[in-house]
C-alpha cells in the first residue's frame, strides 16, 4: 500500500512540476517587459509626480504672489519665500523662493493649495547630483522645465 | 558492546536579522537552537520606528495625509483612506458616491499589488525566482493604473478631506480593460507554479498551523485570520465606502497552516478582481469631492474609531480631536504588529527551515510594526 502511495506521490508531483515548467517555458518565450534602463526609458504618465516647478506666467516671469499657501501645507517644511512690503503695491512682493528638492516629498499639496497656478509638478525623475546645494532650487531653476499642468486640481 | 548513542547537544543562539534578506526589512530575531530544532525566538522589533503617531499630532491634519502612506508602503492607500474616514467621521462629511467608489476600486488594486508582492516574496523565501519576478510583473500593471490616475506610484497622496484628490483620466478606462482582462489568467499561472508544486506543498503544510481561538486571542487579523477558519473580514462585516453595495464575500479556508494563508491571499486576488470589474461597472458620476471642505480643517472636539480592512488585516486608527487644526492623540492599530505577535509562540519546537516559511507567511511589514 505504502508503495503505492509513493507511486502516486511521485507521479502526482512529476505532473505538477510539468505543468509548472510549460508554464514558465510559455513565459520564456513571450517578448521580455523589462527595459535597459539608462538606454531605454519609461513614457511617464502625464500626472506623473516627478518634482516641483514655476509655471511662468505671460511675461516668461513666475506668477507666485507670495501669499505662503504651499509654506503652510507643505508637510516636509521644503519652501522658504521672501518678501516684503511695497508702497503703492497691493501685496507682497516676492524676493525669494526656494524649494529644497532633498526634503520634498513629492506628495503635490503645494500645487493643489496654490490658488494662482504658479505651481505644478513636471514627470521630472532624474534628479541625482553629486553635491546636496545643487538640490535647493531657485527661481530660475524651478522655471527651467516647462510643461502642461496635466495634473489638474 | 553497550555504548551511549544519544548525542549530546548544547544550546546555542543564532542571530536572524536584522539585515536577514527573508525578514523582509530590519526585524531582528534571536533563536536559541538545538540543533535544527527552535528552543525560543526572542523577536526585536523597533528598528524603524519613526514615531509615526507623534507627527501626526503634530502637524495639520492635511499635512500628515501624505505621511500616512508611509505607515505601510505596499498598501499606502488603506492608511491614508483611514485617516480621511476619521477626519470625515468628526466633521460629519458625506463623501459623495462616485469618490467613494473610486476608493473602493483603487484599495482593490492597492490590495492586488500588496499580495503579489506577498505571492512573490514568499515564494523567494522558499528558494523559487520565478514567481518574484511574475508577481511584480503583474504589480506594475496595478501601478500604472494607480499612477496615471494619483500620480505616484507608490505613496500616493489620493484620498482628500470628503472625495479624491483627482478623477479618472480619459485613458484609464482602456488600460484598465486590459489589465482586467489579462490578470484571471495570471493567477492562473501563479496557481499552476506554485498551489500544487511538491516542494512548495512539502515546505507549507501543516507548518505553523494556528488554530482559530487562538487567533482571534492573539488579535490577528486579515488574510491570516481568515486562514484559520474565522469569517471576519470589514469589507463583508462592517462595510465601509462602497463595499456595502457592491457585497463581498469573505474568502475563509479552515487549516491555518502556511499553506492556506498564502491560498487565502490567492483567492483574494480573484476577489479583488471581480470588485475592481464590479465598481467600473457601476461607477455613479457626480462630484468627485464634497464642496466647501475646507483644505486646512478645524476638527470638532471628539473621539473617533476609523477601521479599514488593509491587505495585512484591520488597520484601525483611534483619532481624538481637541477642536484645534491637529490631532490631539493618534493612536495606530496596525495589523501587523499584531500578527507578529504570535511569533514566539509558533517557533518553539519547529525546524530552523520552517522559520523562513511561517515569518513570511504572516505578510508583515515592518514600517506597518515598529510605525
Amino acid at each position: 500500500m505504502r508503495v503505492f502511495r509513493a507511486i502516486g506521490r511521485l507521479v502526482k508531483g512529476t505532473w505538477w512540476l510539468f505543468v509548472g515548467m510549460v508554464t514558465t517555458t510559455k513565459h520564456f518565450l513571450r517578448r521580455a517587459i523589462t527595459i535597459q534602463y539608462p538606454k531605454e526609458r519609461f513614457e511617464q504618465w502625464p500626472r506623473f509626480r516627478g518634482r516641483v516647478a514655476m509655471v511662468a506666467g505671460d511675461d516668461g516671469g513666475h506668477k507666485c504672489t507670495a501669499c505662503a499657501q504651499c509654506i503652510r501645507v507643505c508637510p516636509a517644511a521644503c519652501i522658504t519665500l521672501e518678501r516684503h512690503k511695497e508702497g503703492g503695491v497691493k501685496g507682497f512682493v516676492v524676493d525669494g523662493y526656494v524649494i529644497d528638492i532633498g526634503l520634498c516629498i513629492y506628495c503635490g499639496l503645494c500645487v493643489e493649495v496654490c490658488n494662482f497656478d504658479a505651481l505644478a509638478m513636471v514627470p521630472e525623475y532624474e534628479m541625482s547630483v553629486y553635491d546636496k546645494a545643487e538640490l535647493v532650487y531657485d527661481i530660475p531653476k524651478l522655471l527651467s522645465r516647462q510643461l502642461e499642468p496635466e495634473f489638474k486640481k | 558492546m553497550a555504548t551511549d548513542t544519544a548525542i549530546h547537544t548544547q544550546e546555542f543562539q543564532v542571530n536572524m536579522g536584522p539585515q536577514h534578506p527573508s525578514t523582509h526589512g530590519v526585524f531582528r530575531m534571536v533563536l536559541t537552537m538545538d540543533g535544527e530544532r527552535v528552543v525560543d525566538c526572542e523577536p526585536h522589533v523597533g528598528f524603524l520606528h519613526r514615531s509615526m503617531e507623534k507627527m501626526a499630532e503634530n502637524r495639520l491634519y492635511i499635512q500628515f495625509l501624505p505621511m500616512a502612506d508611509r505607515i505601510d508602503y505596499l498598501s499606502s492607500l488603506f492608511c491614508s483612506v483611514a485617516h480621511c474616514q476619521a477626519v470625515e467621521q468628526l466633521m460629519e462629511i458625506e463623501v459623495p458616491p462616485r469618490a467613494k467608489y473610486l476608493r473602493t476600486m483603487f484599495m482593490e488594486l492597492n490590495r492586488i499589488a500588496s499580495h503579489c508582492i506577498f505571492f512573490g516574496v514568499f515564494a523567494l523565501d522558499l528558494g523559487a525566482v520565478t514567481p518574484f519576478l511574475y508577481g511584480f510583473r503583474e504589480r506594475e500593471l496595478t501601478m500604472d493604473l494607480l499612477e496615471m490616475t494619483t500620480g505616484q506610484r507608490i505613496t500616493f497622496n489620493y484620498p482628500r478631506f470628503g472625495g479624491v484628490a483627482a478623477d479618472l483620466p480619459d485613458s484609464f478606462f482602456a488600460v484598465a480593460e486590459k489589465f482586467l482582462k489579462v490578470f484571471p489568467g495570471r493567477i492562473t499561472d501563479y496557481e499552476r507554479i506554485l498551489n500544487e508544486n511538491e516542494i512548495f506543498l512539502a515546505r507549507t503544510k501543516g507548518v505553523g498551523v494556528v488554530d482559530g481561538a487562538r487567533a482571534i486571542n492573539y488579535g490577528w487579523s486579515g488574510p491570516n485570520l481568515r486562514a484559520s477558519g474565522v469569517n471576519f473580514d470589514l469589507r463583508q462585516n462592517m462595510p465601509y465606502e462602497a463595499y456595502g453595495e457592491l457585497g463581498y464575500e469573505a474568502v475563509v479556508l479552515s487549516n491555518g497552516d502556511c499553506y492556506d494563508r498564502y491560498l487565502v491571499r490567492i483567492l483574494e486576488m480573484r476577489a479583488s478582481h471581480a470588485l475592481i470589474k464590479k465598481c467600473l461597472e457601476g461607477l455613479p458620476d457626480g462630484p468627485i469631492v464634497k464642496e466647501k471642505v475646507s483644505k486646512f480643517p478645524k476638527v470638532p472636539a471628539g473621539e473617533v474609531y476609523a477601521r479599514v480592512e488593509s491587505p495585512r488585516g484591520d488597520y484601525g486608527l483611534y483619532l481624538v480631536s481637541d477642536g484645534t487644526n491637529k490631532p490631539y492623540r493618534y493612536k495606530l492599530r496596525t495589523p501587523s504588529f499584531n500578527n507578529l505577535s504570535m511569533i514566539r509562540e509558533m517557533l518553539p519546537g519547529v525546524y530552523l527551515a520552517d522559520v523562513v516559511p511561517i515569518f513570511g507567511s504572516l505578510d508583515v511589514i515592518l514600517p506597518d510594526v515598529d510605525r
